[in-house]
């Protein structure tokens, strides 16, 4: 495969706000991170892992946002999780039981499937990465299949932050974050949302970034016109190269009317034995408040367009596992396709850029991780026109690029920043920005500090880090668990302003400190300095 | 420009603010007015009938009414101070109503002059009609609706003075502001007393590119804003009072904010960081041939690359990048 037509850069980008509350012995927002760690990250190890083992010639890009990091390497949430995934597989153990004779016999393969994959998540989890998922991507990095970037510090969306001190707060401090996770510097960020406007680029530059990830229109509305469409990165005016999303693979997977998700052999995400399950049997695996919820294990697959939830087929994993079989093979070749015409077009290999949520593999598309382990198999042994590279790799190859202004964009519903600033959360940026301006002041006026003030000032720039989560003003526009992201948004912009305000009069309690110190426990690197 | 079309249309809102300007709670009636239409003739109207109806009614119908409206120190009013306490309140009440232009869909003037609407002063040259996707409203729905529920409350008023302006997408940006307390002090001592309540609050909107500039009058303590705008342009705003006799004064101004693209560009000058010449060969498999201008001349290659563009995004629909996070 020494002259491919062209190649696929497939890029998981995978992200949660920092929920993590010490304060209850159990948080319901905490099953994000669980259901995200069970569902999604560990099995795309273990298919990374049987990849390796296999020699297949993969490459997978990768964005690990700071707070993700932070919450895998957590002993309180590790601990947690491990809870959860114990109390799960001794569920599904006994589901095999329950499900071995009469009418629920039809479900038995699918409970077989949950406890042959939750016993490996669990072995993964304890014996392999000794609960420390972190260092299980890393080990990837390091054998060179996997390439990890970075994104914002919070996840903050850059195009509605104020002040240039704070666009640059959010990507050095993740800059530092990478550097103690992966023990290097990071090459590429993965921008909150894809969001960018123009400037964004001078800070990626400062702080030696390479290249990041934009969408579509972003890269076409440019100036001047780029050559080559999306099939090749270009320069921004401050040199980072971007990589702009490919539409055709884009939809694929992620539309709901042609994306493979949708096949009716899949698995319904809606239809939990949480609520089917008899109550008696069922109370121990749900929350302390007794509350019928999802617990992850599901029967049935989607069946088909409309179908009423109640009139849902049995699950059939080994039909399932073929869909992603096809799906995987249809993937390819439309890549194939395309890279050989692009390539007629170019007479120089073109780059389909590839990006979607993480958590989309697994979670929500359960068969999601097989689908990725079929294509980079399918792709390493089928085919040579097509061959997956990561950004670093392809920069290496390609040092001369276009140079275009992109226009401010995101990859939000409508392209630009309609999500994150509409009527249900247009209210929390007189707040932010006013907190930013603060804490360039605080950052201004003490230069220097130490003892209880540095921790104080510290824990502010972690306060206004956290409010800037773009998930906060995200969840107040899907109106899914709203209270929550606007207690998160006043909480931290509450504290904040009582740090600020107690340092500014150099009266800090430190009980209080304590309890902020707790609870919002991110990024115990930090130096708030990088706000001055 | 519009300029005099704009002016014209500031006087006569102004005209209009001083008939209700002199009410002070404005965020009140902001929060409660209702959503429909209302015009001038219609509120008359509705205040007559009230008022008869407060006339007819017996001295416990007043005292039910009293206490539904929160009437303070009702029961030990006579009938006739009843009267009078309920007519105030609907007095006061209807107001109200007919300053609520903005939440309809179309604004109509409580003036009676329907053909000089605030709407028309946003239709100048530097502003486009409302983009057809844009949403009804021009300002927000109050956000308070949050306060109290969840967290700890946030104070309502920002120490500092400042207007900040943020485009929402290419067709819209989206504005707030605050006056710090001194610097409402400062602007009373040098203008006077009333120089708030008496004068027309602006948004003042300059165009970088031609240095054009129009005034949209908005209610001063709505505090937020939403204004249509032109895409890929650069824009700088000001928060200001026109007094009655016809002074400029600048509260706070806006750094300037550009609007995002929303077209390809086909701006002729590339630069390239050493990329060999392959261009040609794009247009050839992308471009359609136009006969009479040849691929070279001017018009040939902005079609060309229209053209490209046009193949590249034909079909491409808006495509959702979430399927549901957060669960």
């Amino acid at each position: 495969m020494a002259h491919p037509r062209g190649y696929l850069c497939l890029v998981l980008h995978a992200h949660l706000p920092f929920v993590r509350h010490p304060e209850h012995p159990e948080f319901l927002e905490e099953d994000w991170l669980f259901e995200a760690m069970i569902e999604t990250y560990l099995p795309l190890l273990a298919v990374y892992e049987r990849l390796v083992n296999d020699n297949v010639n993969f490459r997978i890009t990768m964005s690990l946002t700071p707070p993700l990091c932070e919450m895998l390497v957590d002993p309180l949430l590790q601990e947690r999780a491990e809870r959860r995934l114990e109390s799960l597989l001794e569920l599904a153990e006994k589901e095999v039981h329950r499900t071995s004779r009469g009418d629920m016999r039809k479900f038995h393969d699918a409970a077989c499937m949950y406890e042959r994959k939750l016993t490996l998540a669990m072995d993964l989890f304890q014996n392999r990465y000794h609960r420390n998922l972190v260092a299980g991507f890393r080990a990837f990095q390091d054998h060179g299949v996997l390439e990890i970037i970075t994104c914002g510090a919070t996840h903050g969306f850059m195009p509605l932050i104020k002040t240039e001190n704070a666009k640059r707060a959010q990507i050095q401090i993740a800059k530092t974050n990478y550097e103690k996770h992966f023990g290097r510097l990071p090459r590429g960020i993965w921008l909150a949302e894809c969001g960018y406007a123009p400037g964004v680029d001078r800070h990626l530059a400062d702080q030696g970034v390479r290249f990041f990830f934009m969408d579509a229109h972003g890269l076409l509305y440019g100036k001047p016109y780029p050559r080559y469409g999306v099939f090749a990165p270009v320069y921004t005016p401050n040199r980072v190269a971007a990589f702009a999303r490919d539409i055709q693979s884009s939809r694929q997977v992620w539309s709901r009317e042609e994306g493979y998700p949708g096949d009716f052999d899949y698995r319904e995400f809606y239809r939990d034995i949480g609520y089917d399950a008899p109550y008696d049997y069922i109370r121990p695996y749900l929350h302390s408040d007794g509350v019928r919820r999802n617990v992850g294990l599901k029967y049935h697959r989607i069946t088909g367009a409309g179908i009423d939830l109640g009139k849902k087929e049995p699950y059939l994993p080994d039909i399932a596992l073929e869909r992603a079989a096809t799906h995987a093979g249809n993937f390819m070749f439309n890549r194939q396709h395309q890279c050989r015409h692009l390539f007629g077009v170019f007479k120089r290999p073109p780059i389909l850029v590839a990006p979607y949520d993480a958590e989309l593999f697994g979670h929500w598309w359960y068969e999601g991780p097989d689908f990725i382990e079929f294509l980079c198999r399918k792709i390493h042994f089928d085919q040579s026109d097509i061959k997956m590279i990561t950004p670093s790799e392809y920069l290496e190859k390609n040092k001369s690029l276009q140079v275009i202004e992109p226009t401010a964009s995101s990859w939000g519903d409508k392209g630009y920043n309609e999500v994150w600033l509409n009527a249900s959360n247009d209210w929390i940026y007189r707040h932010l920005h006013l907190a930013e301006s603060r804490m360039i002041e605080l950052a201004q006026r003490f230069p220097v500090s130490d003892g209880i003030l540095r921790r104080a000032l510290n824990q502010a720039a972690r306060e206004l880090l956290l409010a800037q989560s773009s998930d906060w003003a995200f969840i107040m526009t899907t109106g899914t668990v709203v209270s929550y992201a606007v207690r998160r948004t006043r909480e931290h912009i509450h504290r904040f302003t009582r740090l600020y305000e107690q340092a500014m009069a150099r009266t800090i309690e430190e009980s209080l400190l304590n309890d902020y110190e707790s609870k919002d426990s991110i990024f115990q690197e930090i130096d708030y300095t990088v706000y001055a | 420009m519009g300029d005099a079309r704009c002016r014209k249309a500031e006087l006569t809102v102004f005209a209009e603010n001083r008939i209700y300007g002199y009410i002070s709670d404005r965020e009140r009636f902001y929060n409660q007015a209702p959503r429909g239409k209302q015009n001038g003739v219609n509120s008359v109207k509705r205040k007559k009938a009230m008022k008869k109806k407060i006339d007819t009614m017996t001295k416990a119908e007043l005292y039910e009414e009293a206490q539904r409206r929160n009437i303070a120190g009702r029961s030990k009013m006579t009938k006739a101070a009843l009267i009078k306490a309920l007519s105030d309140l609907s007095r006061e009440e209807h107001p109200t109503s007919t300053r609520m232009v903005h939440k309809s869909d179309k604004p109509v003037s409580p003036t009676a002059e329907p053909e000089v609407k605030p709407a028309e002063v946003s239709s100048t040259a530097v502003l486009p009609p409302p983009h057809p996707k844009a949403p009804q409203y021009l300002t927000p729905p109050p956000t308070e609706v949050y306060r109290g529920e969840e967290g700890p409350p946030l104070p309502d008023r920002l120490p500092v003075t400042v207007l900040q302006a943020m485009p929402r997408d290419p067709h819209w940006i989206f504005l707030y502001w605050d006056i710090a307390d001194e610097d409402r002090k400062k602007i009373r001592t040098e203008h006077g007393q009333w120089v708030f309540e008496r004068s027309l609050s602006v948004l003042r909107i300059r165009e970088q590119e031609n240095g054009e500039h129009c005034d949209i009058p908005i209610l001063l303590d709505a505090k937020n804003w939403y204004l249509p705008v032109h895409p890929d342009r650069v824009y700088q705003f000001e928060l200001g009072l026109m007094t009655p006799d016809g002074r400029y004064i600048s509260v706070a101004a806006s750094e300037p904010v550009r609007t995002p693209a929303a077209e390809p560009s086909f701006l002729e000058e590339e630069e390239w960081l050493a990329m060999e010449e392959r261009y040609r060969e794009l247009l050839d498999i992308y471009g359609e041939f136009v006969p009479g201008s040849l691929p070279g001349s001017p018009r040939g290659e902005q079609h060309f690359k229209r053209e490209a563009a046009r193949m590249i995004w034909s079909g491409l629909a808006p495509i959702s990048s979430r399927s549901g996070r957060p669960r």
